[in-house]
């Protein structure tokens, strides 16, 4: 009889906890919500050009049976070869292209590798001003020859902060290299011009920055 | 007699105490039967007038719309639009943070945005949080519950400063899109 009693009592009690557990296994239930986290990745690149083309070209010098030269307006070419007379003066019309010009600020350079002899002469437009270093020398470019910077307002170096879609800039004025009727040795020169853009550094001048970066 | 009577005595008290815990597990069974029927009402589901419920599913879902992000700050204000997907098949609604987890900071020149809503921004710089980004209404028979999610990284003019130092002239960094979702109702 005891143990007959003693079993329904463990009985009656496990009843009872299983009755006092489920609220608490409800409220569980009832206050949980549901939480998902999802991630993935992706990589992001922040680039910029300072412009889609920079270049130099001209236009094509044809030879007339003078002997003298004209340039054909519908064909342009990266060089010229003449044969030089004296007195006869040379069309020649060489000029900076920029294409697609971005925001980054920039300066524009030309380098003019002069092997001229003399008695041949030419002039830079007024908008190419001469490179100078921190003592007012000049600056030369990778090519041994004079560096000039553009400028808007021929006195100062401009800065080129707006985007553009084209751009031609003439190096040569009146587009003419001149030869004097004097020259004697004619043969066998040549006159280069290479274009160099680099972007703006706070602080830092023109010649500066054409000195680091070229 | 006295053996009778000592036997009944015993009897009652079994009695009575087997009558009172009969009543507090009705008191039990009731209260969670009560508290079954009202408040976890919450999160199943049943037609009027049916007999049937059932524990409400949790699935959502987000994506992002590509793996490789480009900004080309060659314009003046460079910005690029990151698209998230976000999808709820549940029939509870949700909200979610959205969490950008970058490898390196990014420059101080870039600014991210969510719907236009600014980041809550760690202090090493690397870590985004935008709380609360949004909700999803629970899904019906018509359908998931849909949104777009616009996050915008957006450059200003200094940035090409920092490009003119990087190698290429190009800064690229990794980072992670985590999307949170709890639900809230």
């Amino acid at each position: 009889m005891k143990r007959r009693f003693g079993g329904k009592k463990y009985c009656i009690a496990a009843a009872v906890c299983a009755a006092a557990l489920m609220p608490a296994l409800l409220a569980t239930g009832i206050w949980a919500r549901y939480i998902r986290s999802i991630s993935w990745k992706a990589d992001i690149t922040f680039s910029a050009d300072l412009a889609e083309e920079i270049y130099l070209v001209e236009h094509k010098a044809e030879k007339q049976t003078d002997g003298s030269y004209r340039l054909d307006d519908t064909v342009t070419v990266t060089e010229n070869a003449y044969t030089v007379m004296p007195g006869v003066d040379i069309p020649k019309d060489p000029w900076v292209y920029i294409g697609n010009k971005s925001a980054v600020d920039a300066w524009l350079y030309i380098e003019v590798a002069d092997g001229c002899p003399e008695g041949i002469t030419y002039s830079l437009t007024e908008n190419w001003i001469a490179l100078k270093g921190e003592n007012g020398e000049p600056v030369t470019g990778s090519h041994g020859g004079a560096v000039y910077v553009y400028s808007a307002d021929k006195m100062n170096a401009s800065v080129l902060n707006e985007t553009f879609t084209q751009h031609a800039l003439p190096i040569l004025q009146d587009d003419t290299v001149f030869v004097s009727q004097f020259i004697t040795n004619p043969a066998g020169f040549s006159l280069d011009f290479y274009g160099y853009m680099a972007q703006t550094a706070e602080g830092k001048t023109a010649a500066e920055v054409f000195m680091e970066s070229f | 007699m006295k053996r009778n009577g000592s036997g009944a005595k015993k009897q009652n008290r079994i009695r009575n105490y087997a009558l009172r815990l009969a009543a507090l597990l009705i008191l039990l069974v009731g209260g969670s039967f009560w508290t079954l029927t009202g408040l976890l009402a919450r999160y199943t589901g049943g037609a009027a007038g049916s007999d049937a419920a059932g524990v409400a599913s949790f699935r959502v879902s987000a994506k992002g719309d590509r793996e490789l992000l480009s900004v080309d700050c060659s314009d003046a204000d460079p910005e690029a639009a990151y698209t998230i997907f976000l999808r709820n098949d549940s029939g509870v609604a949700v909200s979610y943070d959205v969490i950008l987890l970058f490898e390196k900071p990014l420059p101080d020149s870039v600014s991210v945005t969510l719907n236009g809503e600014t980041p809550i921004l760690s202090d090493e710089g690397k870590t985004m949080t935008f709380l609360r980004a949004g909700e999803l209404a629970a899904a019906e028979d018509a359908g998931a519950s849909l949104a777009e999610r616009e996050l915008v990284f957006a450059a200003d003019k200094a940035i090409h400063n920092e490009l003119a130092d990087a190698q290429n002239h190009a800064l690229s960094n990794s980072f992670e899109i985590a999307v949170n979702f709890t639900q809230i109702d």
